[in-house]
């Protein structure tokens, strides 16, 4: 579709600021930018120009599908523009009203950071959860491997991992390994670093040194290991329980239940991947398994500690 | 005067042709596309059918992003002129006004623009659905409604988020609105003074003057 946008021909002047914040002035920025578009915040520069930041709302529905609620909630995106106003001297301000487009943009980008942030949390809020997961165990085994290999063996090099490992991320594995202390690589000797060998292997078997390990990931290098190593499993898990929880942090209720069909649309909307009602009942089968979500038939409710911790560290504006 | 069973029927009639609009912040193009809908098959002129997505363009409707009414007339009536019809956009009409539109025989039904506040009375009259502020409020979103009966107590009218979350067959009041003529009279004075869209044949005389002529 076009955005093209015819800009008004006549200057867009306003006398008063204040008809700015649910005024006249403000009304007619929402005709020109968009119905969601309000005026979040007005301040008066030490040159006498108006600072206006622009926010957004999108109406959702966000009933809940066993209550059948009906709730239309107003989902709120804070700082998606600053628009100038200058003052002219002679009692008016001239708005330097930009296009639709821009705005839009200035939605997009907010909107990709409260979902970034989503994702984030909701990859601390359920590692340890998701390693229970045969599946994300299987994509881990490569690294665990290096590092038992490290642990145990003095004579480990890359060429050997290479030879050992059918993988063709064994070279990425390494440089995150090294990068975040786990090993040391001379040349192309690989050694136990400071993070592998203070950690006490007699406490606890492998299998929790890799849940440890996972969520040291999740710390600090989540990102990377996602989006680099192509390790699928991780963002493949919270996606899927991120197009529940989206709804039931900005709704601000646990108790929601989204049916299969709504998290499928979440999915479709948030992560443009379309998936079939069957995978999605198997996905979130698994994370019901592991206590990331609680799913009962074709509906699906928060994990209270889950909720908890999401909701307390993704932005909901 | 009170809404009559007749004007019941009427308003059932007519809004069982309305179609839903398929997202929740597309009110303008699904209301525009219905109005149009009706005001095509109540002359008789198919060529005023348009579909939600063809409106949706020309008002540059974007998903989750609303769409845009700066302009509305030169934005629509590329779509109205080979029928002859074209937009009007009236501020500060009244309510006589509003009902003389209604009655026309050649005009389409209004669309009229509320005040966020318009949400908190839905909420606590529990009528239907549940618009729940966001972090900072309803973003003074001005919904739209289409008016289908003034009298000098209450006016009955459709909105499109009953549709939006009800079968309206199955809705016993037939997805109306009924509310006293003051509260709505409150929704629809601010920010803009009662703004109106309809669509009528390009005039020959202007609509200022049909009024004035009674």
């Amino acid at each position: 579709m076009s955005t093209a946008e015819t800009a008004p021909d006549d200057p867009f002047k306003i006398q008063n600021p204040e008809s700015l914040e649910g005024g006249i002035a403000e009304a007619r920025l929402k005709r020109h930018l968009g119905r969601g578009v309000y005026v979040q915040n007005v301040s008066h520069l030490a040159n006498g120009d108006l600072e206006i930041v622009v926010g957004n709302v999108s109406p959702r529905n966000l009933s809940d599908c066993r209550d059948r609620d009906n709730v239309l909630k107003f989902i709120t995106v804070r700082d998606v523009y600053t628009i100038r106003a200058e003052a002219t001297g002679s009692g008016f301000y001239v708005i330097d009203l930009p296009s639709r487009t821009d705005v839009i943009e200035g939605i997009e980008r907010r909107e990709e950071e409260i979902l970034d942030k989503l994702d984030f949390s909701l990859a601390q809020a359920i590692y340890e959860k998701v390693y229970d997961l045969p599946k994300v165990r299987t994509q881990l085994n490569p690294i665990l491997q290096i590092l038992r290999w490290a642990r145990n063996r003095s004579d480990l090099t890359v060429d050997r991992v290479n030879r050992n490992q059918r993988s063709n991320n064994s070279r990425e594995y390494i440089d995150l390994l090294e990068s975040f202390g786990y090993i040391d690589v001379v040349d192309r000797d690989i050694k136990a670093g400071e993070r592998l060998q203070s950690a006490d292997l007699n406490e606890y078997d492998w299998d929790e040194f890799g849940r440890k390990f996972l969520g040291d990931v999740v710390q600090r290098g989540y990102m990377t290991i996602r989006d680099d190593l192509e390790i699928s499993m991780l963002g493949h898990y919270q996606k899927y329980s991120g197009a529940y929880y989206y709804d039931a942090i900005q709704r601000g209720d646990k108790d929601l239940w989204l049916d299969i069909d709504r998290i499928a649309e979440n999915l479709e909307e948030l992560h443009d991947e379309e998936r079939d009602s069957y995978y999605l009942h198997d996905k979130l089968g698994e994370l019901d398994h592991v206590g990331v979500i609680k799913k009962d038939g074709d509906l699906v409710q928060s994990d209270d500690d889950v909720y908890e911790r999401v909701a307390r560290d993704t932005p909901t504006a | 005067m009170t809404i009559t069973n007749d004007d019941r029927e009427h308003f059932q009639a007519t809004v069982s042709d309305f179609h839903a609009q398929p997202e929740p912040d597309s009110c303008l193009p699904t209301a525009i596309k219905n109005v149009l809908h009706s005001l095509a098959d109540k002359n008789g002129d198919p060529s005023l059918k348009y579909s939600i997505s063809e409106i949706g363009e020309a008002l540059n409707y974007t998903k989750h992003r609303a769409s845009a009414s700066d302009q509305i007339a030169s934005r629509l009536d590329p779509l109205l002129e080979d029928a002859g019809y074209e937009v009007n956009v009236m501020i500060g009409s009244d309510f006589g006004q509003l009902q003389k539109i209604i009655d026309s025989e050649k005009r389409s039904l209004p669309i009229c623009e509320l005040h966020e506040s318009y949400f908190e009375a839905v909420e606590s009259n529990n009528s239907g659905y549940n618009p729940e502020p966001g972090r900072d409020g309803y973003g003074n979103w001005q919904h739209v409604v289409i008016p289908f009966k003034v009298n000098d107590e209450n006016v009955l009218y459709f909105d499109p988020f009953l549709q939006f979350f009800h079968n309206l067959d199955d809705l016993d009041e037939s997805g109306a609105m009924v509310q006293p003529i003051t509260a709505f009279n409150e929704w629809w004075s601010r920010p803009e003074k009662r703004w109106t869209l309809w669509i009528e044949p390009v005039k020959q005389q202007t609509l200022s003057a049909s009024f004035d002529g009674g």
